[in-house]
Parts: C-alpha cells; sequence; structure tokens
C-alpha cells in the first residue's frame, strides 16, 4: 500500500527550481536585514542613547518587537496544537505553513530583547546570577522551552516528508541538498509502526504544546504584570496578551497562505473552505479581544484610582489617541465589517483585513507598553517621560521582519510547505489501533518511488 | 508545615536560576531524543 496525495507534483515543485524573482526578493530581504545589522552595531559602539529610550521610558519598540513577534508565533501552535487536540482534520494543509511562522518569527522576538540590551553580553547574567522570583527568568525558560518544543514539532511532523523528498527528486536538485536530506530524514523508512508512533508522539505533543502556548504569552505578559505599573498590573494581563497573540497569529497565517497560494499555484491544496474556516476563528478572536479591551478598561477607568487615570486618559484624548483609536479601528471595527460582509469566500478581503490586524496589534503592544512608563505609578519623582523612537529603532524593526520573511521565502524553497503526508488521501488506511499487534517484517507503506 | 518551609525556601532563595532555565531546556532535549529514536524504531525486526 502506498500513501497516496494527488497534489505531490505540485507541492514539491518549489523545491526543484529557483527563480529569479526568489534571488531578487532573498537579495532584497537580506539588504534589509544587512541594514539592520548596521544600525545595530552602531547602537553598540554609540550605546543606547541612539534610540529614544531614556528615563522613565526603558522599553519602546524593541520591547514592543519582542512581545508581537512572540505573539506571532502563537499561530503555528495554535493551527498545528490547539486545533489538533481539538479534532479539527481540516487544519492539516495549514499547519506547516503555520509552524515556520512560529520557528521563524520567535528567533526575532529574542534577538529584539539583544537589541534592546546595550550590554548583550550580560545575557548570560540570567543563568549565573537569575532569581527564582524573577519574571524575566520565568520568561527565559518559557521562551526557550517553547522554541526547542516547536523546532521539535516541526521536524518530527516534516520527518516523512523530508524522507520523500530524499527519494523523489534524487537527482534533480544538488548533491549538498540530497546530503542534508538524508541526513536529516535519520533514516525514515515510512514502516506503518513508524507512522503510528509519530502520530502518537504529534498527539501527545499536541497537548504539550497547548499548554506551552498558554503558557508561554502568559509568562511574557507576567513580565509587565507583575510590576505595579498602571496599566499592568492586572489580573487581566495574561488572557489579554494571550488573546492578542492568538488574533495576530492566526490573522499572520491567512496572509500567509494567501502568499503561498498565489506564488506556488496551490490553490487544490489551500482551497477557500480553509480561509472560510480561518474566517470564523478569527471572528471570534475579534470578538473575544474587544471583551479584553473592555474589560481591562472599564475596570480601571471605573475604580478612577490617579496613577490608572493619568495612563488611561492619555490613551483615550491625551497625546496617544490617534495611536490608540487607529489601533481599535484597525484590529476590531473595520476587520470585523470586513469578515460579515466582504470576507466569506473572498481571500483578499481577508488578507486586507489580517494586515490590519496585525498593524493594529503592533501598534496595540506599543500602546500597552509605553503610555504606563511615560506616565509611570512613582510620576511626581521620576516625572512625565517622552519617548519618540528613532530611525535606528525603526530600521531594526524592519530588519525584523525582512529576517522573518527571508527565512520563510528560503525554507519555503527547501521543504514542502503543504504536509504531504499528512494530507494524503488514504492516510486513515495506515491506523492500526490495537497496542499488542506486531507490525510486519516487511514495510506495507512505501513513500519511495524505487 | 515542612512543605511551608521548602515553598518559603524556594521563594525567598537567591538563585542561580540558570539551574531552573538548564534543568528544564536539559529534560526537554533528553525527552525529545527518546522519542524520536522510539519513533525511528517502530516496526524494525526485534532480534
Amino acid at each position: 500500500m502506498q500513501l497516496k496525495n494527488e497534489n505531490e507534483a505540485l507541492i514539491l515543485a518549489p523545491l526543484k527550481k529557483l527563480s529569479t524573482g526568489d534571488k531578487l526578493l532573498w537579495s532584497f530581504l537580506g539588504g534589509l536585514l544587512l541594514l539592520g545589522l548596521i544600525a545595530y552595531i552602531r547602537q553598540l559602539v554609540l550605546g543606547l542613547g541612539v534610540t529614544g529610550m531614556n528615563r522613565p521610558v526603558y522599553w519602546g519598540v524593541y520591547i514592543t518587537n519582542f512581545v508581537f513577534f512572540i505573539g506571532l508565533a502563537h499561530s503555528g501552535t495554535f493551527i498545528s496544537a490547539i486545533l489538533r487536540v481539538a479534532g479539527q482534520s481540516w487544519r492539516a494543509p495549514l499547519t506547516r505553513a503555520a509552524e515556520a511562522i512560529t520557528l521563524f518569527s520567535l528567533p526575532f522576538g529574542a534577538a529584539a530583547i539583544l537589541a534592546d540590551m546595550g550590554r548583550p553580553d550580560r545575557i548570560f547574567n540570567i543563568l549565573f546570577f537569575g532569581r527564582y522570583q524573577s519574571p524575566l527568568l520565568w520568561d527565559f525558560t518559557a521562551v526557550g522551552l517553547y522554541f526547542l518544543s516547536s523546532v521539535i514539532f516541526m521536524y518530527f511532523s516534516l520527518l516523512p516528508d523530508i524522507a520523500l523528498v530524499r527519494d523523489r527528486l534524487k537527482g534533480q536538485i544538488p548533491q549538498w541538498r540530497q546530503r542534508m536530506y538524508e541526513i536529516l530524514a535519520l533514516g525514515w523508512s515510512g514502516r506503518p509502526e513508524q507512522f503510528r508512533r509519530l502520530e502518537k508522539v504529534l498527539d501527545g505533543m499536541a497537548i504539550f504544546m497547548t499548554m506551552l502556548v498558554v503558557t508561554v504569552h502568559t509568562v511574557v505578559s507576567w513580565v509587565f504584570g507583575m510590576t505595579l505599573q498602571p496599566g499592568w498590573h492586572t489580573a487581566l494581563i495574561g488572557p489579554f496578551f494571550l488573546l492578542g497573540a492568538i488574533l495576530s497569529g492566526t490573522a499572520a497565517v491567512v496572509i500567509v497562505l494567501a502568499l503561498l497560494r498565489r506564488v506556488y499555484g496551490l490553490q487544490k491544496s489551500l482551497p477557500l473552505s480553509l480561509f472560510n474556516s480561518l474566517r470564523k476563528l478569527l471572528i471570534t478572536f475579534t470578538l473575544g479581544w474587544l471583551y479584553m479591551m473592555i474589560a481591562e478598561y472599564l475596570t480601571g477607568s471605573y475604580g478612577n484610582m490617579v496613577e490608572e487615570m493619568r495612563v488611561i486618559q492619555d490613551k483615550f484624548s491625551g497625546q496617544y489617541a490617534l495611536m490608540f483609536w487607529g489601533m481599535a479601528i484597525l484590529v476590531f471595527g473595520v476587520p470585523l465589517l470586513i469578515f460579515i460582509l466582504r470576507g466569506k469566500n473572498s481571500i483578499g478581503w481577508m488578507v486586507a483585513a489580517s494586515v490590519m490586524i496585525n498593524i493594529g496589534m503592533w501598534l496595540e503592544r506599543y500602546i500597552v507598553i509605553v503610555p504606563t512608563e511615560v506616565s509611570p505609578r512613582l510620576f511626581y519623582e521620576l516625572a512625565q517621560g517622552v519617548y519618540r523612537p528613532t530611525w535606528t529603532e525603526m530600521v531594526m524593526t524592519v530588519s525584523f521582519f525582512a529576517g522573518m520573511a527571508l527565512l520563510y521565502a528560503v525554507f519555503t524553497r527547501l521543504f514542502p510547505i503543504i504536509p504531504i503526508w499528512e494530507t494524503a488521501q488514504n492516510l486513515h488506511a495506515l491506523s492500526i489501533p490495537q497496542a499488542n499487534q506486531v507490525a510486519s517484517e516487511e514495510p506495507a507503506v512505501e513513500l519511495s518511488g524505487d | 508545615m515542612q512543605i511551608g518551609n521548602l515553598v518559603a525556601t524556594f521563594f525567598e532563595a537567591a538563585g542561580p536560576g540558570g539551574v531552573v532555565i538548564m534543568a528544564v531546556l536539559i529534560l526537554a532535549l533528553i525527552t525529545y531524543y527518546l522519542l524520536a529514536r522510539w519513533i525511528l524504531a517502530g516496526g524494525k525486526e526485534k532480534s
């Protein structure tokens, strides 16, 4: 019996040859990344004074990027792990594309922290001198574990397809790539028992990753929530950050899938129905995010505490009003209307709404972080802060996005972006539920074309 | 009360926090390595 995927040739086509467009794109993105590196080296030499950060605004655009990129990373885990646990089989074609977002956004989230440090060598202090009570230590642990687990989760699910590429594309790809696939395949031979064990491990890891998703972004939020600063010190900050992360991550998945569909001609593998399913999820998350915002600001403003009101008024009607209401329109107002009135059966409108959501969510992170520091709890001791991001921070931000896009683009040319084995039409024929059934010596399932 | 003292000590101790980080990551690495071996060994002929 052979696993059969009628779209296999289509899915493998991007791996065979690079186009001129790819080279131009990679050069452009690489150039932006290089610009970011130059800006960083300049910052390293001249010090953090080249940024807008100052006293009392110690965290600015870099930390906004940290929270945003960690939030984007939740897309992969949500699609591949949480929907897997929920038994939503429609998610199968999306899983790898979503997991790749996780894989390539997490490093830039971590890079944002390094960029934020005037002395990046001091990152090791958290290992040698970190206190168990520190949310920064919890953050380091949680994000580190999440990154490791995401890499492994993706690699495990990639194994059968790496073996397939190893066998199918022999002679059609450069020798170094053939060798790479041979090493990475770890000798996978497609035995039924291997598939069964793989499914079991992925099911178990999906549950673990679901817990990690909740843990990671909650712990990230506690870096803010465990302080006593107005607007941060609230029990709601964990779920607030988590829901925002899942919202921005799912919107990012829509954007990426639409691009892949268009660029690689994957209309059959990524049908319209997938986007309609994602649309329903996005409506739910957008409404959930609105609920969190109302709960957060109504509670804060009802209490009328001086420190809280200073920050809330800054956001509602002060110097951050344009950004705040712009964020509300971009994340909630316009996208919800699009989803309800135009989004069904329309990928273009879905992408437009998703782009707006992601821009709005970046602004939302900024709005959570900066106004509180500008008007901190020790207002009269520290005085009102001022923060204006400099070109250094903006160039670094652009280079983070470019870096993520570059890694993603290269990945799609090296590995099948749609899971071939998970979307095989006869995958269900592999399942043999009895645990004590001995697998036969000869492989009953072949992925190899030999 | 014994457990109470233990919890209190954990929350009051200075660290080093790296022990927690490394313990968690190394445990995860070992677990994933063993899982990978188990998956790949599936269906191999038993001697």
